[in-house]
């Protein structure tokens, strides 16, 4: 009789919480944004980025240089233009992402052993595109000199491995730690789709305030979709993580309590719900540029790095990149861990004067 | 009630004169000196030499000597590197095996491994770049004295320093206008109806439109050319182009603000569910991820709203210096665009004055 009744009085407090939290848009904003980038983002590095060629020499020669080029990692040749200007044009068009043109007279040039040029143009007002681009250009240089030079080096007896060594002594090979074949997914979707996620759950508690338990139960409404996020990308596609689960659970646990309590400190400061909201904000959007995810905040203006310690999405960030992605212990990014804390703690700094808003707020346009 | 009492209101209400006047103008500002330093530079990198050569210091020498490296750590194993790179002191380790300069001088080619923390994206492509060009300029001594083969040129386009202000403010400034002409409309229209006022007619709500389109020529006049000058960013539009483009892509996106303003009932809701569009549709404008990488579908989302278009349209206008005539399709997608949101906004008012038995 005791359990059933218990269970009844659960079962109204449940049904008290579900009417007065608006599932609606929570579900389908976090929903659509967790979607939306690791869908977008689905192809991890871009493959088969368009570039052309404008061969003014037209020999067998420039024919085998191109041949060479097929082997390109990112890019891909779609065009081949018959002079600078087309190739120019379809770049401005965004049709391309850029250009090699092999000159007239190039063969003539080789084959008297008169340095002929091959030039590559990139743009660079794309910049993703613009640097896979490059990249792969780069190596037309190691190409086109093996391509020359190994016929001649081999008649003089040499083998296939020594005519490399000479042409390009030094090899570089890039390893990426943390993120083994630069997945893009990696480093966008694990900083901006919690950065949509916290934004959205500072707007919703600054809406309900000073209703505090209507704006905690949609809040953290909103803020499940963090959790659901990381059990998505973590468990589910799978993108590499160094950092142990709880390690996961825990900063994201962090990054909520930090929001929370930003947001309700911001509530106390400014009590008119059309100001803090614009603060949050404010503050949100800005945040994706503040984590340094993009750019790195360590090369930014020094008051810019100074400033960085003031969004909750940066100490994120880097307790992510240090615990998460690369695995290295709590202790390493203590002073990041402490910040989340710190925001978190915020509202007891202004206690008073926040138990005081809630009992006299009064709503003004 | 006349066009200029429509333009007055919204200087009048605090909440409109924050989102179409303060955020327009101070915004941008804000977004341009966060990346005042646009490039990389000097990013400390950690030297592993266990060839402990003449020729591994020679390369050290030229890899600190590129402007975006700065070898601030030489250390004899390869725990020591990892430290420091846990310490978040230095961002790559590039690392020189035991017979690197044995190779070199035996006729093998030489590998160096170059360990990067991809936890920042941009700080790979200095470290592997600035290292892949100071390889190419790497000789065999067999090779030393004689010119190269072939010679290669590469020619930067636009954005030549390839500034990532340069880069992403020319797309970031076009979506200001749109989102920032959406948020303000739809919540000057949500505080009518919280304040429960009567439903605007179609021609009322269209010399509201009139009030917006005419507030952002300004704003978009100050967003699309002072703020680029100011901060030296590629400006190579011409003034023709500019009218051409600006014109369409206002009128597209003052409709679709009129459209989704139809939604809305309350003052401050649109914040809520709009503030987060805005990560979503830059992401859709193909600047900063290749369109042809996107999946086919969200290719296609893209061109529901004005901002892809009128994002595209201008980055190759201003930053690539494009021909008006190259970019006609988006001025023809931008006035489709506008007809469509403009017929719907129509609908829309015809099932409101339905449902609330008002005169349209």
């Amino acid at each position: 009789m005791m359990i059933r009744q218990k269970a009844r009085s659960l079962y109204e407090v449940c049904c008290l919480c579900y009417r007065q939290v608006s599932m609606g848009f929570p579900i389908i904003a976090g929903l659509f944004t967790i979607i939306f980038f690791t869908s977008l983002l689905d192809s991890g590095m871009p493959q088969e980025l368009p570039i052309a060629v404008v061969d003014l020499d037209q020999t067998s020669t420039t024919a085998t240089l191109q041949q060479r080029l097929a082997t390109f990692q990112s890019t891909k040749v779609v065009a081949n233009y018959a002079n600078v200007t087309e190739a120019r044009e379809a770049m401005q068009k965004g049709e391309v992402y850029g250009y090699i043109v092999f000159p007239d007279g190039f063969t003539e040039k080789l084959l008297s052993g008169r340095q002929p040029d091959i030039s590559y143009y990139l743009n660079s007002a794309i910049y993703t595109g613009g640097v896979l681009a490059m990249k792969d250009m780069k190596t037309i240089s190691v190409l086109s000199k093996a391509a020359v030079g190994q016929a001649q080096l081999r008649a003089k007896g040499l083998t296939d491995e020594q005519v490399m060594a000479i042409l390009q002594p030094i090899k570089v090979q890039g390893h990426m730690t943390g993120n083994p074949w630069g997945n893009y997914n990696i480093y966008i979707s694990t900083m901006v789709v919690p950065g949509i996620i916290i934004l959205l759950v500072t707007l919703i508690l600054c809406y309900y305030m000073p209703k505090v338990d209507r704006a905690l139960q949609n809040g953290f409404m909103m803020a499940i979709f963090l959790f659901i996020f990381q059990l998505y990308i973590y468990g589910i596609l799978k993108l590499p993580h160094e950092g142990q689960w709880w390690v996961i659970m825990l900063i994201s646990l962090l990054l909520i309590g930090a929001v929370t309590g930003f947001a309700l400190f911001i509530f106390a400061l400014v009590p008119s719900r059309r100001m803090s909201m614009s603060i949050c904000s404010l503050w949100g959007v800005m945040s994706f540029s503040m984590s340094g995810a993009a750019f790195p905040v360590d090369m930014m203006h020094p008051m810019l790095q100074a400033l960085s310690y003031l969004f909750p999405l940066r100490h994120y960030f880097m307790a992510y990149q240090m615990n998460v992605l690369h695995g290295y212990p709590l202790s390493f990014s203590w002073v990041y861990i402490s910040g989340l804390i710190l925001f978190a703690a915020l509202p007891l700094l202004v206690w008073g004067r926040l138990k005081y808003q809630i009992r006299t707020f009064v709503y003004t346009d | 009630m006349g066009l200029a009492d429509d333009i007055k209101s919204i200087f009048k209400d605090e909440a409109t004169l924050i989102l179409a006047v303060i955020v327009p103008l101070l915004y941008p500002l804000v977004y341009s000196f966060i990346y005042t330093n646009e490039v990389i530079t000097d990013m400390p990198v950690c030297a592993v030499d266990l060839s402990n050569s003449a020729e591994s210091r020679q390369f050290i020498r030229q890899y600190d000597a590129t402007p975006e490296v700065n070898v601030e750590y030489k250390v004899s194993n390869m725990e020591e590197a990892k430290m420091l790179m846990e310490q978040q002191k230095v961002h790559a380790i590039i690392y020189f095996p035991k017979d690197y300069a044995e190779k070199l001088n035996t006729m093998q080619q030489s590998p160096i491994q170059l360990y990067c923390d991809m936890g920042f994206i941009l700080y790979y492509k200095a470290a592997y770049l600035s290292a892949y060009n100071v390889m190419l300029e790497q000789k065999h001594p067999l090779m030393a004295g004689q010119a190269d083969v072939i010679k290669v040129h590469e020619v930067r386009m636009y954005n030549t320093i390839e500034g990532y202000g340069n880069f992403l403010l020319q797309a970031i400034l076009p979506l200001i206008i749109q989102q920032t002409l959406l948020l303000a409309m739809c919540s000057e229209i949500g505080t009518r109806r919280q304040k429960g006022l009567a439903e605007l007619t179609i021609k009322q709500h269209c010399r509201k439109g009139i009030a917006y389109y005419i507030l952002y020529t300004l704003l978009g006049g100050y967003l699309l050319v002072v703020v680029p000058w100011f901060f030296n960013f590629s400006q190579m539009i011409s003034v023709g182009s500019l009218l051409t483009l600006m014109v369409p892509m206002l009128i597209s996106m003052t409709t679709f603000a009129m459209l989704i303003s139809l939604f809305f009932r309350r003052r401050e809701t649109p914040f809520i569910y709009l503030a987060f569009t805005s990560v979503i549709l830059l992401f859709l404008t193909g600047a900063s991820w290749p369109e042809q990488a996107m999946p086919v579908f969200w290719q296609w989302i893209a061109w529901l709203f004005p901002s892809t278009p009128g994002v595209r349209a201008f980055i190759q206008l201003n930053a690539m210096g494009a021909d008006i005539s190259f970019v006609s399709h988006y001025i023809w997608v931008l006035l489709l665009q506008a007809v469509v949101y403009y017929a719907l906004f129509i609908w829309g008012k015809y099932l409101i004055a339905k449902k609330l038995k008002t005169a349209l």
